[in-house]
């Protein structure tokens, strides 16, 4: 119930960032801004009740949903005020939403962890945690790239429109997008190896490899590698850089999703 | 008492009139000290920029004080008063809070919407407030003025865009850039426009500007002017690698800039964005590196174009904003005639 209430909270505050950006007005800005922070406190809460109430671990993907959605929030926030990069909560809270509708449709059902993870509870927390952490600055990624490829697109045109003096410029776009890039490639890779060290601790190995959410991820890893290799060596830069983050967004979702529709996989139902 | 207001504008008179009657900020304390002493209005704010000269005053003889005050400005300007009067306006009340009203919200400046006659009206109050020159009435007239300014900016979009080229190319850099500290500019050719141009982007932060031309006394003269460097033509090319912005104005009849320089440049740049600005006519760049990545070019045509989109969007909003106005209008007379209305009947 409160989970749905937190929802509904950040359907609110989304409509409030989209109708300022429609109509620039400051107050309603404002009013944004607290209804998502509110919103997040609510979500925060949630989460320390759901510790008490269950000695707290990462057990599900329905878990994970939880953390990963407040996580996307929280960091928005800080990096909307941190880089003034307004309207990065109009690009992020679609996500959040996302991850919100899907986790109270995962909550209808029956989501059993697999019995040994709480045997090995400091990997769970290292594994999920790196994972999480990763795939919420690479949603900030996602985020900030789309907005990058608006604002070239609207400076290419050479007529620019009214979505040009709302977002910010490509040179802020383009260091939020190269840093949340660089550490959530980071993370990430770092939450998938110490899930390769767990499985070869856990005498597990063969069983991962055939996991198709792993194969996903060591795909996704290195797409996510090369881009921002090319980043990094400057080959390429700006919209094509910025495309890239989003073609492999894509792939990253279908892996955070691919456990709960594969038939089989060490990762079914998280 | 009523309130008028006296004088003229860039609407009404030219710029040789406007100017014998322009009161510079140092001498308008004496000249309101000439007015206390002739007894022209009670209270009294005289605003002078380079577009409007205008007396705002209080009086309970409006038409005496009105009178005295033409004279007054026959006087100042050394020109006899057939010579400028078709080109006065003499606004009553209600006319004339709605005047200061529309004057300090931007409606009625030569570029419509603009900020800075806001700064310019406060000013002029202040220097009147400091001199004893206002009372009750223009203290609260000029403040809410103010409100009213900030008003009309907050709740219209009076000021969206910029309407002047040098503005506009200025706001494109800072949406490529965010700011305009430490970016490298460089000029090519050195007319009046890519002049205006490369002021505006000094005067945001702009780095040293490399100006270059055929002509490199002029280039020198330019580049003094700016704080920057003059290189000549044939070398543009060695200093390219850290120029941002590149403006080009040159008379040559042909293209300057080709798609095969420009992507060679952006190599050397590590692709970090350039932007490209051609002010020439004919044009001094070849429109195929516009499908370069991370260049974005734009001629004289699109700046135009920006200019008057801009300005038709600003115009779309004048009926809010006269709606805004008369309103605040309304609440001003009333609060007027609640503070002076009885008083008047017992002066009566």
């Amino acid at each position: 119930m409160l989970f749905l209430a937190i929802f509904f909270g950040y359907f609110l505050s989304f409509v409030l960032y989209f109708v300022n950006f429609e109509q620039r007005k400051d107050s309603l800005s404002e009013w944004a801004n607290k209804v998502t922070e509110m919103c997040a406190l609510l979500h925060f809460i949630f989460l320390l009740a759901t510790v008490s109430a269950h000695h707290f671990v990462i057990k599900n993907l329905l878990d994970a949903v939880y953390v990963g959605s407040f996580l996307i929030v929280a960091v928005s926030l800080f990096l909307q005020n941190r880089y003034k990069a307004k309207f990065l909560m109009l690009f992020s809270l679609p996500i959040t939403l996302l991850l919100c509708l899907f986790a109270i449709l995962l909550s209808q059902k029956n989501t059993a962890a697999p019995t040994a993870l709480s045997e090995t509870l400091p990997w769970l927390w290292l594994h999920t945690g790196l994972i999480l952490t990763g795939f919420t600055s690479l949603i900030i990624a996602f985020s900030s790239a789309l907005m990058y490829i608006l604002q070239s697109a609207q400076l290419k045109s050479r007529q620019p429109g009214r979505i040009f003096s709302k977002l910010p410029s490509l040179n802020t776009l383009d260091r939020l997008h190269f840093t949340s890039l660089s550490w959530g490639v980071i993370l990430f890779s770092l939450g998938v190896l110490s899930g390769f060290f767990w499985a070869t601790n856990m005498k597990e190995l063969h069983e991962i490899l055939r996991d198709p959410k792993v194969i996903l991820s060591f795909v996704t890893c290195a797409m996510y590698w090369t881009i921002l290799s090319f980043r990094l060596s400057a080959l390429r830069r700006g919209q094509k850089i910025a495309a890239g983050t989003v073609i492999i967004f894509v792939l990253l979702f279908i892996t955070f999703i691919s456990s709960q529709f594969a038939p089989t996989g060490f990762h079914k139902g998280f | 008492m009523e309130i008028a207001v006296v004088g003229l504008s860039h609407k009404t008179a030219p710029i040789e009139i406007r100017e014998k009657l322009s009161i510079p900020n140092h001498k308008a304390p004496d000249l309101m000290k000439i007015f206390e002493a002739r007894n022209i209005f009670q209270e009294r704010v005289l605003l002078s920029t380079c577009n409007r000269t205008e007396i705002y005053g209080v009086a309970k003889d409006i038409d005496r004080s009105l009178k005295l005050a033409k004279e007054f400005l026959c006087e100042y300007s050394k020109l006899e008063l057939s010579a400028f009067e078709d080109k006065l306006y003499v606004l009553k009340q209600p006319d004339s809070i709605e005047h200061l009203f529309s004057v300090v919200s931007g409606l009625d400046s030569m570029v419509l919407g603009e900020t800075e006659i806001t700064g310019q009206v406060k000013d002029a109050y202040l220097l009147a407030q400091q001199n004893q020159q206002t009372g009750k009435v223009l203290n609260n007239l000029f403040q809410r003025s103010l409100k009213v300014a900030k008003n009309v900016r907050t709740n219209t979009e009076i000021g969206i865009g910029r309407v002047g080229l040098a503005s506009i190319a200025v706001d494109l850099a800072e949406k490529i850039f965010e700011s305009l500290k430490n970016i490298r500019v460089m000029v090519i050719g050195t007319g009046e426009i890519s002049t205006q141009v490369a002021k505006a982007m000094v005067s945001k932060g702009a780095l040293s500007m490399i100006v270059s031309s055929r002509h490199l006394e002029r280039a020198e003269m330019l580049a003094a002017e700016l704080g920057g460097e003059a290189v000549s033509y044939e070398h543009y090319e060695q200093r390219i690698k850290n120029v941002d912005i590149l403006i080009a104005s040159t008379l040559a009849p042909k293209v300057l800039i080709h798609e095969a320089q420009v992507r060679a440049w952006m190599k050397l740049r590590h692709q970090r964005p350039l932007f490209l600005i051609d002010i020439a006519v004919p044009r001094n760049i070849d429109m195929a590196v516009e499908k370069l990545d991370n260049v974005y070019l734009y001629n004289i045509d699109d700046l135009q174009a920006i200019t008057h989109k801009n300005r038709a969007l600003r115009e779309g909003q004048l009926e809010q904003c006269w709606g805004l106005i008369k309103n605040q209008r309304q609440h001003f007379t009333d609060w007027l005639l609640k503070e002076f209305a009885p008083k008047k009947i017992a002066e009566f």
